[in-house]
């Protein structure tokens, strides 16, 4: 081989690594093996074979005349099974000449002479084949040439399997979440119902049962806030987080939800609305996101004074909520609008790591968006930005 | 319309049909339970009419769906108010409700509506 040949050979195979590290499914990775192997050796025809249990499954190939392609046939019965069980490469000059070649396969074939290279040759989970119309001894570089595909695509083969074995799993996961949130919100109906019964039957007739009634149906209410969170999660999985948007006002929907939370807050709650700001948005969603932000700078601002307020900045309707709590570190910003995430220690603090996520979709769905700014002991700023549709 | 204070809940959840039926005979009514659609029109055709239908959506025999596109097709029920409580509200689509209640229900709201379908005789 010569230098210009070499340098060819190199690009074509570097080629081929890139195209390979964007494969994603088991026809691409083939569609590029079968066309390099050829291309790269010269050879007459090029295979690709995969092992399926006790049999060798020709897949795909490219070759001047068709060769086996979609066949099956036992290991034992030809080449390429002979090269995974022995976990060596074959080289076959002259195929009337080797006792490992089943003749009768081969007579209505062009091949006169063949190599086949196992792919994973530690424990081979196929193999890719070069063929010849005339008597030809592989050379060396040929060999290299076609074990260097064979251990990229090994690779590939892997990562592909990982890929669809990753995919499986979380699918499980989105199917176990949405089956469990609808479970659990099952019992909640009659539940509340008996709980509004009782509290019927009870109410006024002695002041510490009227508490515990209260205090019931808040942490049913809880529960039941809980629950919707985990179905909004599956819903936007499914693609049926769907939103109803009309005309509405921001700080009035703000302002309701900051009355709202005020009883449960330990520190102050500011409302600071410079105007009135008109937009097409779902109320209940955007009411949610309120909800969300501020339970959230009541559960971590240490019972200091909240500050929320309303503003126009550049057409968008921005609102922001700040706390002077604990803080959030740098590293753990990127990560708490993604699902699961959660910046504190789960022991300290509960919650499901859903509430933010869910608030960055239902923005997203509006063509807004959430950012946060914070520094540790400090505090943390939320904002909220939603785009002013006339 | 009916001078009643009658309603009929369909839904296939027994837990849910007895603590409504409860809470709504303590709030005076006269409530009739059906555990599915083809008990619900059975119930219709047999029993005076109520003032409202409160519907469930997921049931087995026949479900919320099949039972509305039923009812509208019968003379002497379609005139009858349903609403719908279920914890598919999204997905109510073709039903003609005179309300959607989201499972847990709100029991205010659902007085609301039960005191515009059946007011005090």
């Amino acid at each position: 081989m010569n230098v210009v040949q070499q340098s060819e050979v190199s690009h074509r195979l570097i080629q081929v690594i890139h195209e390979l590290s964007l494969a994603r499914d088991l026809q691409s990775i083939v569609d590029i093996i079968r066309h390099a192997a050829r291309e790269l050796t010269g050879a007459d025809g090029a295979t690709f074979v995969l092992r399926d249990g006790d049999k060798c499954y020709y897949v795909d190939e490219d070759a001047i005349t068709p060769l086996w392609k979609g066949l099956r046939f036992p290991l034992k019965a030809c080449v390429s099974g002979w090269a995974m069980l022995n976990k060596q490469n074959v080289i076959i000059p002259d195929i009337y000449n080797d006792p490992r070649v089943p003749v009768d396969a081969y007579k209505p074939t062009f091949v006169k002479s063949m190599v086949m290279i196992p792919i994973r040759k530690e424990s081979p989970i196929g193999a890719i084949g070069n063929y010849w119309a005339k008597p030809h001894e592989a050379t060396s570089e040929e060999i290299k040439i076609l074990e260097s595909l064979a251990d990229t695509t090994a690779i590939s083969l892997q990562n592909i399997q990982l890929l669809s074995d990753l995919t499986h799993q979380l699918n499980l996961r989105d199917e176990f979440i949405s089956i469990s949130a609808h479970e659990l919100r099952t019992p909640l109906t009659p539940l509340n119902l008996q709980l509004g019964l009782l509290s019927k039957h009870l109410k006024g007739q002695s002041p510490k049962v009227d508490l515990m009634l209260d205090k019931a149906r808040t942490q049913l209410n809880d529960f039941s806030k809980l629950i919707d969170n985990l179905l909004d999660v599956s819903r936007i999985h499914l693609g049926q987080f769907s939103h109803q948007k009309v005309r509405t006002e921001l700080c009035k929907i703000v302002q309701d939800n900051v009355n709202l939370l005020r009883l449960s807050s330990k520190g102050e709650i500011t409302m600071n609305c410079a105007m009135n700001i008109w937009g097409e948005w779902d109320e209940e969603r955007i009411g949610q996101v309120v909800r969300n932000l501020i339970l959230n700078a009541i559960k971590f601002g240490e019972g200091k004074l909240i500050e929320v307020e309303v503003r126009t900045e550049q057409a968008m309707a921005v609102f922001s909520v700040k706390d002077h709590g604990m803080g959030i570190s740098r590293a753990d910003q990127a990560r708490i609008f993604r699902r699961f995430e959660r910046a504190h220690d789960y022991k300290n603090f509960g919650g499901m790591g859903l509430g933010l996520y869910v608030v960055s979709k239902i923005l997203e769905d509006h063509g807004g968006d959430i950012s946060v700014e914070s520094e540790l002991n400090e505090g943390s700023t939320f904002t909220v930005r939603l785009p002013i549709t006339h | 319309m009916n001078q009643c204070k009658r309603i009929l809940i369909v839904d296939d959840d027994p837990n849910i049909r007895e603590a409504l039926k409860e809470y709504l005979e303590f709030e005076g009514y006269e409530v009739r339970v059906a555990g599915n659609g083809q008990e619900a029109l059975a119930l219709l055709k047999i029993n005076e009419k109520p003032c409202l239908i409160l519907l469930d959506l997921m049931m087995p025999v026949m479900n919320g769906w099949e039972f509305a596109r039923a009812a509208a097709l019968d003379a002497g029920i379609s005139q009858i108010p349903i609403v719908v409580t279920s914890a598919f509200i999204d997905k109510v689509e073709d039903i003609k409700a005179r309300g959607l209640l989201s499972k847990p229900l709100d029991m205010e709201q659902l007085m609301g509506l039960a005191n515009e379908c059946c007011p005090a005789i």
